[in-house]
């Protein structure tokens, strides 16, 4: 998952509704390095191992997340970044544009909750690396609810501790995330390596079998898969979709000289979303051959694995990609209610977080969680999306000066809503898995807004 | 100065992954390996907000 500690915008003083001047645009390195950083995250501890509880092969882990993070990288490449150095505006004022103000503000309210119950998974992650040294009974695999008072205390310490830091000192934060971030590569890199020793295989075939073993254990004694190789491959593909076919990093690219540089999307994905998913896949396999608990509790796996250094690790994960992730929901709220100050808007922002982190339900259901964040906020990037390439032409200085009459588009809305509340039924009603429905929904949104678009202008 | 915490740095990193790399060759147990990460962690996170502040700077 991604940590925004990076970007240049989200100071929230920069450039935000003007061109990003030439002067202003920055090299590729840059980008290279923040997307390295932005997705070795706390989340990243707990996605790998919740794909050895859904029973997932190793090969199709392998190859699944391979094919799925390619896609992702193109998809900045090719979707994202274009419209990043063509228009250059954020991703809120572009929206605002061509949706009008009015549903920009009701698009930020889903954005502000999504964020904080994100949020709330990354202080969980945090607070079981905190509860290692005070003997804190961690919660089971299962658990909507919290286990304990003591675990209920932890949260509510992170999580304020997280609050006030993001609403007082977002710029050190930022800045020791950017220190933290290569040690925290390192540390994910060295966790996979100790726990492939610690499975005590020599060969492809060896490691198969205890794969196999540690699936069996974690599922009480039978064999399920529950996610094959297209799944898996979706879930790479889409996990961060509200990024790049969603457009949010249209704020981050726009910095860039040239929409090649979407490309250093790949350093986040091959090293966050694959080699450290693996490891901590690795991770929770040993814990299993171990001591046959398939509890996925990071700090205690990387405590097990690393020691001191891993239960650091977890929790400078979690805090600093919780604290981005609060900050951003702070300047979502403040856009919805401009009169609130943006340090109370930070702060109920990371209440709103660590009572949804007292339940460790947002964690553990996290691979789902994250199917539906894309599926409600990535569809607004395929209104810009069609937009810029079928009503503004690719045409920046026409759309520098285009701007929509009213506060709210509603061809835009209802291009939104309809796909999107069709998806909610199947998920919530029917129970069927999230992750398949980011790309439907952004194809039939960008469509729709294009139809209704056409229509009104066809009856003015 | 700048020389001396740049290398402090690098030695904080190698420390943190260089001992994973001998554990898993079976060159070093488990625990010695768990104390150099510890030691690689206090070593980066002291010379690498210097150095870069220093950096910064000049």
């Amino acid at each position: 998952m991604a940590n925004d500690t990076n970007t240049p915008a989200s100071s929230g003083s920069e450039f935000e509704r003007e061109r990003i001047p030439e002067s202003e645009q920055k090299g590729a390195n840059k980008f290279w390095g923040m997307y390295a950083g932005e997705h070795a995250a706390g989340t990243e501890f707990m996605i790998g191992p919740l794909f050895l509880l859904n029973g997932v092969s190793l090969q199709n882990i392998l190859l699944g997340l391979l094919a799925g993070n390619l896609l992702a990288v193109l998809s900045w490449r090719y979707i994202c970044a274009p419209i990043a150095v063509g228009a250059r505006f954020t991703l809120y004022y572009h929206l605002e544009k061509i949706a009008g103000g009015g549903l920009v503000k009701f698009y930020n309210l889903a954005n502000g909750v999504l964020f904080c119950f994100l949020a709330g998974a990354m202080i969980t992650v945090s607070a079981t690396a905190v509860g290692i040294p005070f003997d804190m009974p961690m919660p089971t695999i299962d658990a909507i609810y919290p286990n304990s008072a003591m675990f209920i205390v932890i949260v509510l310490l992170v999580g304020i501790v997280i609050s006030v830091v993001a609403a007082s000192g977002y710029d050190t934060v930022a800045k020791f995330a950017n220190i933290a971030s290569p040690w925290m590569v390192l540390v994910f890199l060295a966790c996979g390596i100790v726990a492939l020793k610690q499975l005590d295989v020599s060969n492809w075939e060896g490691l198969k079998t205890v794969w196999g073993e540690s699936i069996i254990v974690a599922q009480g004694g039978q064999e399920e898969s529950k996610m094959g190789f297209w799944t898996v491959m979706f879930f790479a593909w889409f996990c961060n979709a509200a990024m790049h076919i969603g457009m949010a990093d249209l704020s981050v690219l726009r910095f860039a000289k040239k929409s090649a540089y979407g490309w250093a999307a790949s350093a986040g994905m091959y090293v966050g979303h694959y080699m450290a998913w693996i490891a901590a896949a690795l991770m929770l396999a040993a814990q299993i051959k171990a001591t046959s608990d398939a509890t996925p509790l990071p700090g205690p796996m990387a405590f097990n694995v690393v020691g001191l250094a891993g239960i650091v690790c977890v929790i400078v994960a979690g805090w600093t990609t919780a604290n981005p992730t609060i900050y951003r929901a702070g300047l979502a709220f403040q856009a919805i209610l401009p009169k609130l100050p943006r340090t109370a808007a930070t702060i109920a922002a990371g209440l709103i977080a660590t009572i949804a982190g007292i339940f460790p339900a947002f964690a553990f259901k996290l691979l789902g969680f994250v199917g539906l964040y894309g599926t409600i906020l990535a569809p607004m990037g395929a209104i810009i999306f069609f937009d810029w390439h079928f009503r503004q032409k690719r045409d920046a200085a026409y759309f520098d000066s285009y701007q929509f009459a009213g506060a709210y588009n509603w061809a835009v809305l209802l291009a939104w809503l309809i796909p999107v509340a069709i998806a909610l039924y199947l998920i919530i009603g029917q129970g069927v898995t999230t992750w398949f429905f980011p790309l439907p929904c952004w194809l039939a949104c960008g469509l729709l807004y294009l139809a209704f678009t056409r229509r009104s202008e066809a009856h003015a | 100065m700048k020389q001396i915490l740049r290398a402090l740095s690098w030695i904080g990193i190698l420390l943190t992954i260089l001992p994973a790399i001998f554990y898993g060759l079976g060159t070093i147990e488990l625990k010695p390996m768990q104390l150099l990460m510890t030691i690689g962690m206090v070593l980066w996170f002291i010379a690498a907000p210097i150095y870069q502040s220093l950096k910064t700077r000049s």
